[in-house]
């Protein structure tokens, strides 16, 4: 990454994690044709954090040779299944083996490994189970007016359809505990996941919160980013679930 | 009886696509029950198409105006139904392919050189999901 520095975690909070916990926290990648990010992501975790769990899910580039290069663990999904599938490919593993905590962390460099820190806290204080990243009530770079207004829909979409109020439904930084992975399960395998985890949430009844991160968009992650005409198919495929599952 | 031209070439279709499903029975290729399912609705349709006059006398007894609506809204029906399953079958076929995915993936997990992941001091397999 070329703005490595920004990156470099502040001297303080991070590692002010125990090692024992940073051991049993799992930080979940999934990653698709993401050769060119993922390697720089994942060395940039395992700095502080070294379980990663890369998902590569049906690349047809090099994602997983990089991934494996960068250390993580890298499970490869034969065919392409969708990032809410390699979510949860993810987290079952990190489960088999052994995490208290996961955290799931996109693979285009758009969160900061900064972040991780403050998102796990309420967990490890056992406040919480989930902790869900806001780059509304942290700091957005270089965001779209358009992809801002399509992320508050979200938000109001959230707030209506599924009577949870957060300020940011669509942010692929979270955190959860042990208890709340084993009990949350991603059915829908592409991106309406990120609904669906919040319908899981609520129905769990554990407790949750939002932790402000900052987001840093580039072109690169603008580029592999969400458009708006597949916000329209994952609205589709989110309400034909809940009408299917009724 | 003076076939027109549309029973003229709509009902040896429908002929042909009802031997076919009796054939696949025949050979045992298909279950039973679901060609018995087609075979009468390409019987149905062709009663449909050879008496036209039939669907009327039905589709009054259900108090709808004539025959050839009687046909289109139950076709319209049957097709929603029939989409319905699809799209529910479909579901279960990709939440069944995902599962397998998912099962390789696990199973053949490949660790880096420096190792990737370094358990932590208790029992990883318990509670696994």
């Amino acid at each position: 990454m070329t703005d490595t520095a920004a990156n470099a975690p502040p001297a303080d909070a991070p590692a002010d994690l125990p090692a024992e916990i940073r051991r049993a926290l799992f930080v979940v990648i999934p990653a698709y044709n993401e050769s060119a990010r993922v390697g720089d992501v994942i060395r940039d975790v395992r700095r502080l954090y070294p379980n990663v769990v890369a998902v590569d899910d049906g690349s047809r580039d090099d994602t997983a040779a990089q991934a494996l290069r960068a250390g993580a663990a890298v499970l490869v999904h034969a065919v392409n299944r969708g990032q809410g599938a390699a979510l949860q490919t993810g987290m079952t593993y990190a489960l088999q083996h052994g995490a208290e905590y996961i955290v799931t962390f996109d693979s285009d460099g758009q969160h900061q490994v900064a972040d991780i820190a403050a998102l796990i806290e309420p967990i490890i204080q056992g406040r919480w189970d989930i902790s869900l990243g806001s780059r509304f009530l942290g700091k957005v770079e270089n965001i779209t007016p358009g992809r801002k207004l399509l992320l508050r829909a979200g938000v109001v979409f959230t707030r209506v359809v599924s009577q949870v109020k957060i300020t940011d439904t669509h942010n692929g930084l979270r955190a959860f505990s042990r208890r709340a992975a084993e009990r949350i399960e991603i059915t829908l395998d592409r991106m309406a996941h990120a609904s669906e985890i919040i319908d899981e949430i609520r129905e769990t009844q554990l407790p949750y919160g939002e932790v402000p991160v900052h987001i840093r968009y580039t072109d690169y992650s603008r580029a592999k980013g969400q458009s708006s005409l597949g916000a329209i198919k994952i609205l589709i495929h989110y309400f034909l679930k809940r009408l299917t599952d009724a | 009886m003076h076939l027109n031209a549309f029973q003229i070439i709509v009902l040896p279709i429908l002929a042909i696509l009802f031997v076919e499903r009796a054939a696949a029975v025949a050979r045992g290729r298909i279950p039973r029950r679901a060609a018995a399912f087609w075979m009468f609705i390409w019987l149905a349709a062709g009663v449909a198409v050879a008496w036209p006059n039939l669907t009327t006398r039905i589709a009054k007894l259900f108090g709808i105006g004539g025959g050839s609506n009687l046909v289109l809204y139950s076709a319209v029906l049957f097709m929603l139904i029939g989409f319905y399953m699809t799209y529910v079958r479909l579901r279960r076929l990709d939440a069944s392919i995902t599962q397998l995915v998912r099962h390789l993936a696990i199973q053949n997990a490949q660790r880096g050189p420096d190792g990737g992941i370094e358990p932590p001091g208790h029992d990883a397999q318990k509670n696994v999901k």
